[in-house]
């Protein structure tokens, strides 16, 4: 394991493995390795070599429905990507099990008892295309909800999007519950008192104390993935940028990078270093707001003041540069849309170097009082194992000791060019909430200090280079891109007419909410919030 | 005409004031905290167009809530209200002692009439039936164990001194206008303080402004309230408050007016404004500068004061 993974040598053990049941091939991008497995029931052994011995960890899963075309099947592709070791950087890579199943009566073995990240892609499998992951430990339904009938699978083809089926009677959903003398039960949501984004959740408590939580998500479910199936590249992009408000130019970006695969085509130095910018931008508003909503969960409000006058400050930066205050807008499949003038570039060195100075204050009022601090620490403790098991991301997993970041292990944008300057990844050990909001304090330094770099000295050239009219059938797009919540994973397939035929996302969120009962379970009722807002996830984006 | 002012109508004007009042001193401490976060923050009668509006609304109640539950509201401002009684605002005659009085109450009586007032609201909300109203409940329950036996040693330690627990007394005691302050006082106060954190819902122990359910104390108690009940409940907590104000100043900074002089009546007037201030000025401060406490810890915070207050007790009698 000691030696970097390449697909040369994954392919090596594979095929020691499966002999000839599975063919090898490279894709979707040049470096990467597709595995196509002829029986299903070698999954799990492939699985396993992949997780066991070499580390990986999932990516993402993505079911299609391929009935009408040649293969006339259902198929189902797991992606890993290198976990191992914890300490990074990691190869690039990403590694694609392909199964085919059967049309009529689509199973597949669960490899969710191996490979814990995959629960929930398993259940929105069931629940989308109708595939039995077979064996899977959890039966219950996880993006649609009471009262959709049985046996309609919205994400089959031949599900009619303008459809409106009836809404049966529900019978109460079937949460995981504790029973026994004490043990309460609360109902939490979906409706909050905050103007806060939809979730159930139900803690079953003794007294303070926090015995389970069930929390169940996907109200915010718009059909974003079947509304894209269809549709032409450059319009499909619109529902990618608007998955969720504040990873606008992540989702946009990720898009773009899938969009320019399949096109083959390279993206000029400055629309990448511009992409750079505005992604960093991005992580700097979210990171600052982010330590502002931490003071509200501790209660300590002139940090939530502070914190929530330097997001606004950013946000209007933000609509000065762009037009937008969520940065929507500037990132393109082909480039950026709009150029920065010497002028906005001097502004964005002016307002980082301003806004690091008082976040600096923020810090130091903010360390130094002992009441905010002691709120923090050993609090919604996520352990390292339960994190690498569950395949957690972004700011979530380093506070716990895993030492992954996309920016470096999947470079994109500018990260990716020759010479470019890499983020330095922070990471702490003990992933409580005081870890957590560390990181992200580090972050938004380190997004300064690249937003002064990248403002200095930007290439010359055009930002933008113009897509094929019409884009290559059939073919995959792969991209992940380091949202401010974690790698977001995007997979793309074209149809005949070079339209959008699948469109798959795994957000940073949607890796990480499995966590947050975990870290829940080391907290106590009214610590849960600010549990909950060191996460930061968003429901949107989980949801799509 | 002197024996009806001083049994009626001074009284009487006193509990209007603080009726009056409430509301304002929480819009003032709402604008004082704004300030010192670097906002601008809603206008000091805030908290009168908030209750305007209460009353101007319908309301909704639980499915699982009888009749009592509509009526725990107008209970509580009732308690609150007969609690205001208690406390000399302004007035408060040396000479007079019991007999001058209308036997309305002390000290004791105070803290009951409190005590009652957190009962019902408690009750109401377990009725309710939702899950935050008795998770509020529980919490302040919690809560008032440990913080009402410190208040019952806060006034027995001056109530040694004045020798009675009818504030009206103690306030207008000429022992009770000490000029300097013993260690007793001090520590006294310093548990006083302390509680006047924890009664007014006030952080640490308790956040006034969080919308997040599931770490609230008294709020919790009040999610299934609306309309003008919740509006009574409202009142009721803007008067506890200054009661409470009130009651700081007559145990240590007893500054009344002695007879119906008028220039003594202005000038305990004008000395209760001041120690309003001042105490908001703390509440604020200590709002805007601390986090809340976890609230396991909690009892330590509160257990402070009960030590001092001990302590003040034990220095009186030794």
């Amino acid at each position: 394991m000691g030696t970097r993974l390449s697909a040369k040598s994954i392919q090596k053990l594979l095929s020691g493995r499966m002999g000839d049941r599975a063919a090898f091939l490279t894709g979707p991008r040049s470096q990467d390795l597709t595995v196509r497995l002829q029986q299903k029931e070698d999954l799990l052994a492939a699985v396993g070599a992949l997780i066991n011995d070499l580390g990986m960890g999932l990516a993402i899963i993505v079911a299609t429905d391929e009935r009408r075309e040649a293969d006339g099947d259902f198929k189902v592709r797991y992606i890993f990507e290198p976990a191992s070791p914890l300490k990074g950087p990691l190869a690039d890579l990403f590694v694609t099990l392909r199964v085919s199943l059967d049309p009529g009566n689509p199973r597949v073995p669960s490899i969710t008892s191996l490979v814990p990240a995959a629960n929930w892609h398993e259940r929105e499998m069931r629940d989308m295309l109708g595939i039995d992951p077979e064996g899977h430990p959890d039966p219950r339904s996880l993006v649609l909800h009471d009262g959709w009938p049985p046996g309609l699978y919205p994400l089959r083809k031949d599900f009619d999007p303008k459809m409106r089926p009836e809404k049966l009677s529900a019978v109460e959903f079937p949460h995981l519950m504790i029973e026994g003398e004490g043990v309460m039960e609360i109902p939490v949501g979906p409706i909050h008192a905050g103007i806060i984004e939809p979730g159930h959740f139900r803690f079953s408590s003794v007294g303070e104390t926090v015995l389970h939580l069930d929390a169940r998500l996907f109200y915010a479910h718009r059909g974003l993935e079947k509304r894209a199936e269809g549709l032409p590249l450059d319009e499909a992009f619109y529902l990618a940028e608007r998955l969720c408000g504040a990873c606008s130019v992540a989702n946009a970006l990720a898009f773009s990078e899938a969009v320019e695969q399949i096109a083959g085509v390279t993206v000029p130095p400055r629309a990448q270093c511009l992409r750079t910018l505005a992604l960093e931008l991005e992580r700097l508003y979210n990171h600052v707001g982010d330590i502002g909503a931490i003071c509200a969960g501790v209660g300590y409000h002139w940090g939530t003041s502070a914190g929530a006058r330097l997001k606004e400050e950013l946000q209007r930066e933000n609509e000065r540069l762009t037009g937008n205050r969520f940065l929507r807008g500037m990132v393109f499949p082909g480039g950026v849309r709009y150029d920065f003038t010497a002028q906005q570039m001097a502004a964005v060195s002016t307002i980082t170097a301003t806004l690091g100075k008082q976040l600096e204050e923020l810090m130091t009022s903010f360390s130094y009082n002992s009441s905010v601090m002691d709120r923090m620490d050993c609090t919604g403790t996520l352990s390292a194992q339960i994190a690498k098991d569950l395949g957690v991301t972004g700011v979530t997993a380093r506070a716990s000791g895993i030492d992954r970041d996309a920016r470096r292990d999947h470079p994109h944008a500018g990260y990716a060019m020759p010479g470019a300057v890499l983020p330095q990844v922070v990471t702490k050990s003990s992933g409580d909430v005081q870890s957590r909001v560390k990181v992200r304090v580090a972050e938004a330094f380190e997004s300064i200090r690249l937003l002064q770099l990248l403002a200095k000295k930007l290439p010359p050239g055009p930002f933008f280079l113009p897509l094929p009219e019409v884009l290559p059938p059939w073919r995959i797009g792969l991209s992940a891109v380091e949202s401010p919540r974690g790698a977001s994973i995007h997979w793309l397939r074209t149809d005949g007419n070079g339209c959008v035929d699948r469109y798959h996302v795994r957000s940073a969120s949607y890796a990480n909410w499995p966590a947050v009962p975990y870290a829940a379970l080391n907290a106590i009722i009214p610590d849960f919030p600010l549990v909950n807002k060191s996460f930061e996830l968003c429901y949107a984006c989980c949801d799509r | 005409m002197d024996q009806t002012l001083t049994r009626w109508i001074l009284p009487l004007i006193q509990v209007v004031l603080l009726v009056l009042l409430g509301p304002l001193v929480t819009g003032l401490i709402q604008k004082m905290k704004a300030r010192l976060q670097c906002r601008r923050g809603a206008g000091i009668l805030q908290p009168y167009r908030d209750l305007l509006k209460l009353l101007r609304k319908g309301t909704v109640q639980s499915d699982t809530s009888g009749s009592f539950f509509r009526v725990v509201p107008v209970l509580v401002l009732g308690a609150t209200c007969a609690a205001a009684t208690l406390v000399p605002v302004f007035f408060a005659p040396v000479t007079a002692g019991h007999a001058a009085l209308l036997p309305l109450g002390d000290a004791l009586l105070l803290a009951g009439w409190f005590a009652l007032a957190r009962f019902l609201t408690a009750i109401a909300a377990l009725d309710a039936g939702g899950a935050f109203g008795g998770m509020g409940a529980s919490r302040e329950m919690t809560v008032a164990t440990l913080v009402e036996p410190a208040l019952i040693l806060v006034i027995f330690s001056v109530a040694i001194v004045a020798g009675t627990t009818d504030l009206r007394v103690i306030a207008g005691h000429p022992v009770g206008m000490r000029g300097s302050f013993g260690a007793a006082d001090l520590l006294a106060l310093f548990a006083m303080l302390i509680l006047l954190l924890a009664e007014t819902g006030r952080i640490p122990v308790d956040n006034p402004d969080t919308h997040l359910e599931l770490t609230m104390l008294h709020e919790g108690m009040l999610l299934e309230h609306s309309g003008p009940g919740f509006g009574c409940l409202v009142l009721a907590h803007h008067i506890k408050q200054i009661v409470l104000i009130a009651f700081v100043q007559a145990l240590f900074f007893p500054w009344k007016a002695a007879n119906t002089n008028p220039q003594a009546l202005v000038m305990g007037l004008g000395a209760f404004i001041l120690g309003t201030l001042a105490l908001s000025v703390f509440l604020a401060i200590v709002e805007s500068t601390y986090a809340k406490l976890r609230f396991f810890n909690l009892p330590q915070f509160l257990s402070i004061s009960l030590l001092s207050s001990f302590l003040a007790v034990a220095l009186r009698l030794l």
